[in-house]
């Protein structure tokens, strides 16, 4: 993924995965106003155009780096700057423990069992902490120095959450 | 506000259109005279011109075949989807090319954007009369589950009608900005709009300066109608099981039965049960039956259970939970209905809000959104969303979704393409809209030619296709290729709904359109001439008696009661002429009076007018 602007800029962030979400939103609002097409609709066909493809940009930025998962995804892009990565590994052991935790969600499909199933939808949660946390550190260190050990295992850290949120969206 | 700025906001509803503005007093329903600012949306041929509003709306049930209802229903749909719709309706209804369908009454047949236009302008001759001067430019809403080919028909009919559509907007987020700026409102709103023909819900997140929908969900086929149909079958039935001899065939019958429907239905809002005639001498019917409200409640519930079920889904996409919305908002006016209102209080465990007319709400906040639009505000924006996930045909007819539902617009999505065969020069794209796993099951928005690839060998060149719902929720698709060197503009070549040349053709061949259109404006011109002319004789009448004798002062007040007796017909000319009379007639009082600061207002008048001559 190479973006054509990085989002950060737009808004005026400092690049990090941590983002204030408050400071975000009072951003938006404010660009909002200066490009949004409505404030527009007396400017020439191609000022239009503009203005609907820069509100079009800065929605993408906004919905981006809104969510944590795809700022993720996003903040690496940026680091891995074009460099190929393999977007399907996983840490060693992972996909045998997923396997485990899908078959009890199939069987709690099959035959619901309230308890048991927000239990399970506990251990996911702490599941998904864990990754979450391991996350903060390894972009810490990649924003330092982007190795590509550090991005491959970003990537297989992406990977992972999005094995355990398509899980979680069955438990809900 | 100078007329050329004004931004009008037009509700082109299923059964009912309007329009609104901002004046100095605020936003408000443009109404003639103090007359309801509704023109039910029917139009009726007839010889070889339409009758539109409420005369054709009583046209229904003498002439069902020539009076064409609920357009609204067939904008942007093509035959195969209109297939459970049709036999309903009492006119003809033929597939067109590309895609669309035509009404056809006698010889004659016609688009459903030709027939809205004709609504449209309808309203936009009304608003013009309203306003006393001619209106140009409009914002007009559609139901927020409307898809790209029924938004690009809603502006196709628009320009046909002669209108600048300078925005498309949303009908519940239309009530939202009005709830919003009217009423104040703020937090998390949810607003139910159950018009004559549609279904709309959204979620929307009203702060200080920012109006954000969350999400959004609805039925483009569900409203009022539907229920007048239901409740029109069950009507038909007890006759029938009464009088099994009685044929009912025909849309006579069944038009008076829907007639007939829609006021029993109307008479249940407020009423436990009513007693209802039905009359038609022509097929033997004549009987008195009744309706309990319980009994239509039975009919309607599965449909208004449905709109519930969305309600929840919508919800759902948007975060929230029923108990975090802070108000719930009633639009359009089967939302009347207590069985609706008892269901939506049920799901959110609130009264809902009708603090604006339901029926006017959401031309307030189009002609709220015009005024920002024309630059007379900018203290608030409007972020939006598209309705319906948005992408192309892949590999075994699989839909790829670009932009997904309820994604802020304007929105924008790029996808590479490439050729494969060597020199491929064009690439053919199947768009589609819809939240279904595979094309079939969505709605196709049509098929789209990219031309002009540099001849190269397959799977080199590499064409970045943008896509890009803008701001009306309308797909632009451009293209551009980056292997051949220069980043080539490639033609996108959209085939569904009017062609730019269509659209075009239709307002030429309606030239003598235009020509109503010039004869109404320059009436309307013409009659608040004729009232300011009115108000300055007025104002100088008592002088003008000690100057005058009796004979001139009998000829101006005649000459007065001729301008206002011709003013009522429709011949500005003529008007005209006897506009001019009253001056010639008026001159040597204006002589008399040259130095009164009375005179000089009519001269004023006179001047800024033209056309009367006053020395």
């Amino acid at each position: 993924m190479t973006p054509e602007r990085d989002y950060f800029q737009v808004f005026g962030l400092a690049r990090g995965y941590a983002v204030d979400l408050a400071e975000l939103d009072a951003r938006y609002e404010r660009l909002s106003f200066d490009v949004h097409p409505d404030f527009f609709a007396a400017a020439t066909p191609a000022e239009k155009q503009r203005a609907e493809r820069l509100a079009a940009e800065l929605n993408a930025g906004y919905r981006t780096l809104r969510d944590e998962p795809e700022r993720a995804a996003y903040l690496l892009g940026l680091l891995a700057a074009g460099r190929a990565l393999d977007t399907r590994q996983l840490p060693a052991g992972f996909l045998q423990q997923m396997f485990a935790l899908q078959e009890q969600v199939d069987e709690l499909e099959a035959a619901p069992e309230p308890a048991a199933k927000a239990e399970l939808g506990r251990a996911v949660a702490a599941r998904l902490d864990a990754v979450r946390a391991e996350r903060v550190a390894l972009f810490a260190r990649a924003l330092a120095g982007a190795t590509p050990e550090l991005l491959q295992a970003l990537q297989s850290n992406v990977n992972c959450e999005k094995y355990l949120l398509r899980l979680q969206a069955r438990l809900a | 506000m100078e007329s050329k700025d004004l931004i009008i906001g037009i509700d082109l509803g299923t059964t009912n259109s309007l329009a609104a503005a901002v004046l100095d007093q605020g936003p408000v329903a443009l109404r003639v005279d103090g007359k309801s600012p509704i023109i039910p949306s029917v139009l009726s041929r007839q010889e070889g011109h339409w009758a539109v509003g409420q005369e054709a709306r009583e046209l229904r049930t003498i002439a069902p075949e020539r009076t064409v209802f609920s357009v609204k229903r067939l904008m942007g749909r093509d035959h195969g989807e209109l297939a459970a719709e049709l036999p309903r309706l009492p006119y003809a209804v033929q597939p067109a090319q590309r895609g669309l369908v035509k009404v056809h009454i006698g010889e004659e047949a016609f688009t459903p954007q030709e027939l809205s236009a004709e609504i449209l302008s309808a309203v936009k001759r009304n608003a013009e009369e309203a306003l006393g001067r001619p209106v140009a430019r409009a914002v007009i809403t559609v139901p927020a589950y409307f898809d790209d080919a029924q938004r690009q028909a809603t502006r196709d009919a628009g320009r046909i009608a002669g209108l600048e559509v300078v925005r498309i907007i949303n009908e519940p987020t239309a009530a939202a900005i009005a709830y919003g700026l009217d009423e104040g409102q703020r937090g998390t709103v949810a607003v139910y709009d159950l018009g004559g023909g549609t279904f709309d819900v959204s979620v929307l997140q009203l702060s200080e300066k920012v109006f954000k929908v969350l999400a959004t969900g609805g039925d483009t086929h569900l409203g009022g109608d539907d229920f007048d149909a239901l409740l029109a079958a069950e009507m038909m039935r007890r006759v029938q099981q009464r009088q099994p001899g009685l044929s009912l065939a025909g849309p006579l019958a069944s038009q008076l039965f829907r007639k007939t429907a829609e006021l029993v239905k109307i008479d249940l809002s407020r009423a436990l049960e009513t007693e209802y005639r039905l009359d038609l001498p022509a097929l033997g019917l004549a009987c008195q039956e009744r309706f309990t409200r319980v009994e239509f409640e039975a009919l309607i519930a599965p449909l208004v259970d449905t709109t519930i079920g969305t309600c929840r889904a919508t919800l759902a996409k948007a975060g929230k939970r029923p108990d975090e919305i802070a108000d719930v908002v009633l639009v359009g006016g089967s939302s009347r209905i207590p069985l609706v209102r008892a269901r939506v209080r049920e799901l959110f465990g609130r009264a809902p809000n009708i603090a604006i007319d339901p029926d006017e709400v959401v031309a307030i906040g189009a002609g709220i959104q015009g005024h920002l639009l024309a630059g007379g505000r900018r203290d608030y924006v409007l972020l939006d969303v598209i309705p319906l996930s948005l992408g192309i045909e892949t590999l075994g007819g699989t839909f790829s979704k670009l932009i997904t539902a309820n994604t802020t617009i304007p929105a924008e999505a790029t996808e590479v393409f490439t050729t494969y065969v060597d020199d491929q020069t064009g690439v053919e794209l199947n768009i589609y809209q819809g939240e279904r796993e595979f094309v079939k099951d969505c709605r196709n928005l049509g098929r789209f030619r990219l031309r002009g690839i540099p001849p190269m060998p397959a799977g080199l060149p590499k064409v970045h296709v943008t896509f890009l719902v803008d701001t009306n929720g309308i797909l632009t698709v451009s293209a551009r290729e980056e292997r051949s060197g220069q980043a080539a503009a490639i033609d996108v070549i959209p085939s569904h709904g009017l062609t730019a040349g269509e659209i075009e053709r239709i307002m030429d061949e309606s030239v003598a359109h235009a020509q109503e259109d010039m004869t109404r404006r320059q009436l309307v011109e013409f009659r608040n001439m004729a009232e300011a002319v009115f108000r300055g004789i007025d104002k100088v009448w008592d002088q003008a008696r000690e100057m005058l004798g009796e004979a001139e002062l009998a000829a101006i007040r005649a000459q007065m009661d001729t301008v206002r007796r011709q003013a009522v017909l429709d011949e500005p000319l003529a008007l005209k002429r006897e506009m001019d009379r009253l001056g010639e007639l008026t001159r040597p009082l204006a002589d008399a009076i040259m130095s009164k600061a009375a005179l000089q207002e009519l001269r004023r008048f006179f001047r800024d007018h033209g056309g009367v001559e006053m020395v």
